[in-house]
């Protein structure tokens, strides 16, 4: 189990840093690193599937601009970890992951105020114009944030295993059966904070369109994306022929007798 | 005089450099160590270890600052060919540096975060949620190229560009063109995110008045995928009644229980 934990804790590794040092590559969403766990727990398809509803659960969950949202990399790697090894699958993965990701994105609060000390003492650095320790602080505050995240995925893994299988035996069925329902629902919200993001009144009608090509025919998504990209242009060629009109005319405008007026 | 011209090598070690610009984000300058990290190769470069020139750039750098990583390389770009211009003539007007940063942050996040949160990483996500909901390997794999490839190609432009062409394009972008792009962007995304809405939560009303007649046979006939639709159009409301999520995410769950006790749906 010593084994696993850490390699549990260097996947959490991987994780954190994608954001970091690796400038965002999706590396970090839960149907990446669930898979690492699966393979690493010896159920490689276990992984896929937890991978897949966590992923569906936390698809709202960004961090745009300040803000610290809940910690997917720990949130789905703990509870996925726990999930393959209680046996007890999907089900537990999800009641599981959310609280743990709120919980640990203290962590990550904390590590943020901490690198602001980092950057006082980058400051102090650049006034003598010394370029080297700039670049070594910036360096240095990223194994805070591997420690952040490897601290709680190891000794979760290492000693909680037994007391989380234990307290998922304990909870009733009713209630497990609860958060499942509750899970199901939870993609709603992350779609709901999805459209907050993009939507302006204007724009309804093409998640509509969305919606229903969707529901009505059971297409899969890449076709609907190509459909997107296809009806994208053609609402921007519409735009343009407008545009064209309006230079075209010039200031004059042609009747309908085809008499050139002012 | 000498001639000053950074070489492709230090621009493309930026390009690089930039992958990590978040490395030190902290609450108080956010990106800003990041953003003096990532212009080191073009700073040394130019000015001497040491020099008043190389602390003052520093200091410069280390500013606030913060956007879409993906779209960052824009700014480094552009920052980069301000700092050679810096170096080459006397008169240049240093401020305009960290004012065109300021200027830039803004606009170039709404672009970056609408592609790559709104719309790269939902379908990518889509595209694996749904492979890898049958346990094929290729979910992941898939999202992982999906995102990947748009995203190392415009960190990569956005440097080129910035560097070249920098004030010209900026004049393009805010001509409208930028509009246009997230407006497309947001098209796609949107479509994608209806696309989801209907496909990817399954929850069906359990109640019946007999085996034959279901209650969700007759939503089935009005509106299929109706109580998804439903739930997200409520969780959007909420939203934009300014109802703290975590709020939200715990009525969720009293929600899903409470339902569970009256067998209301299954899954």
């Amino acid at each position: 189990m010593f084994i696993q934990a850490v390699l549990l804790g260097c996947v959490a590794i991987l994780g954190v840093m994608d954001g970091r040092w690796m400038g965002i590559t999706m590396v970090d969403r839960p149907l990446v690193t669930c898979s690492l766990v699966g393979l690493i727990l010896g159920d490689l398809q276990a992984g896929i599937l937890i991978g897949a509803s966590l992923e569906l659960i936390f698809l709202g969950n960004v961090a745009i601009g300040a803000s610290t949202p809940p910690d997917i990399v720990t949130g789905s790697i703990i509870a996925c970890a726990f999930a393959i090894l209680s046996g007890k699958g999907t089900e537990a993965a999800l009641t599981l992951a959310m609280p743990i990701a709120v919980m640990a994105s203290y962590l990550g609060v904390i590590v943020r105020i901490i690198n602001a000390q980092f950057q006082h003492l980058a400051d102090g650095y650049a006034k003598q114009g010394n370029s080297k320790m700039v670049a070594r602080i910036h360096v240095l505050a990223g194994p805070l944030y591997m420690i952040s995240v490897f601290v709680p995925v190891f000794l979760c893994i290492m000693f909680g295993s037994d007391v989380v299988t234990n307290i998922l035996n304990v909870i009733p069925i009713k209630i497990t059966d609860g958060l499942t329902i509750a899970s199901s629902l939870l993609p709603a919200l992350g779609f709901a904070l999805l459209i907050n993001m993009m939507i302006s009144k204007k724009l309804i009608p093409f998640y509509a369109l969305g919606f229903l090509i969707a529901a009505y025919s059971g297409i899969d998504l890449i076709a609907i994306a190509l459909i997107g990209t296809c009806v994208a242009f053609i609402i921007n060629q519409l735009g343009n022929n407008n545009d064209n009109n309006d230079d075209h005319n010039d200031g004059t405008y042609i009747n309908e007798n085809g008499i050139e007026v002012l | 005089m000498k001639e000053i011209k950074l070489s492709k090598k230090v621009l493309n070690k930026v390009f690089w450099r930039a992958h990590m610009i978040q490395g030190s984000w902290n609450y108080e300058r956010q990106m800003g160590l990041g953003y003096a990290w990532s212009m080191m190769p073009v700073l040394r470069s130019l000015y001497e270890e040491g020099s008043p020139e190389m602390a003052e750039a520093l200091q410069r750098h280390l500013e606030l600052f913060n956007t879409t990583p993906q779209t960052a390389t824009f700014c480094l770009g552009l920052s980069s060919s301000m700092e050679e211009e810096n170096a080459r003539s006397k008169n240049f007007p240093v401020k305009s540096i960290n004012a065109m940063k300021a200027s830039l942050m803004g606009p170039l996040a709404g672009i970056g975060d609408s592609f790559f949160w709104g719309t790269f990483k939902v379908i990518a996500a889509g595209l694996g949620i749904s492979l890898a909901q049958k346990g094929n390997l290729l979910g992941p794999i898939l999202a992982l190229l999906a995102y990947n490839i748009p995203s190392e190609l415009v960190r990569y432009l956005g440097m080129r560009i910035g560097y070249k062409t920098g004030s010209t394009f900026l004049e393009k972008l805010s001509g409208g063109l930028m509009d246009k792009i997230t407006y497309g962007a947001s098209i796609v995304g949107l479509m994608v995110v209806g696309a989801m809405t209907a496909s990817m939560i399954n929850l069906k009303i359990a109640w019946a008045y007999s085996p034959d007649v279901t209650v969700q046979g007759i939503l089935d006939t009005i509106l299929p995928q109706a109580l998804p639709l439903l739930a997200t159009g409520f969780m959007y409301y909420l939203i934009k009644k300014k109802v703290n999520v975590n709020w939200i995410l715990l009525g969720t769950i009293v929600v899903g229980i409470i339902a569970s006790y009256l067998g209301m749906f299954t899954v």
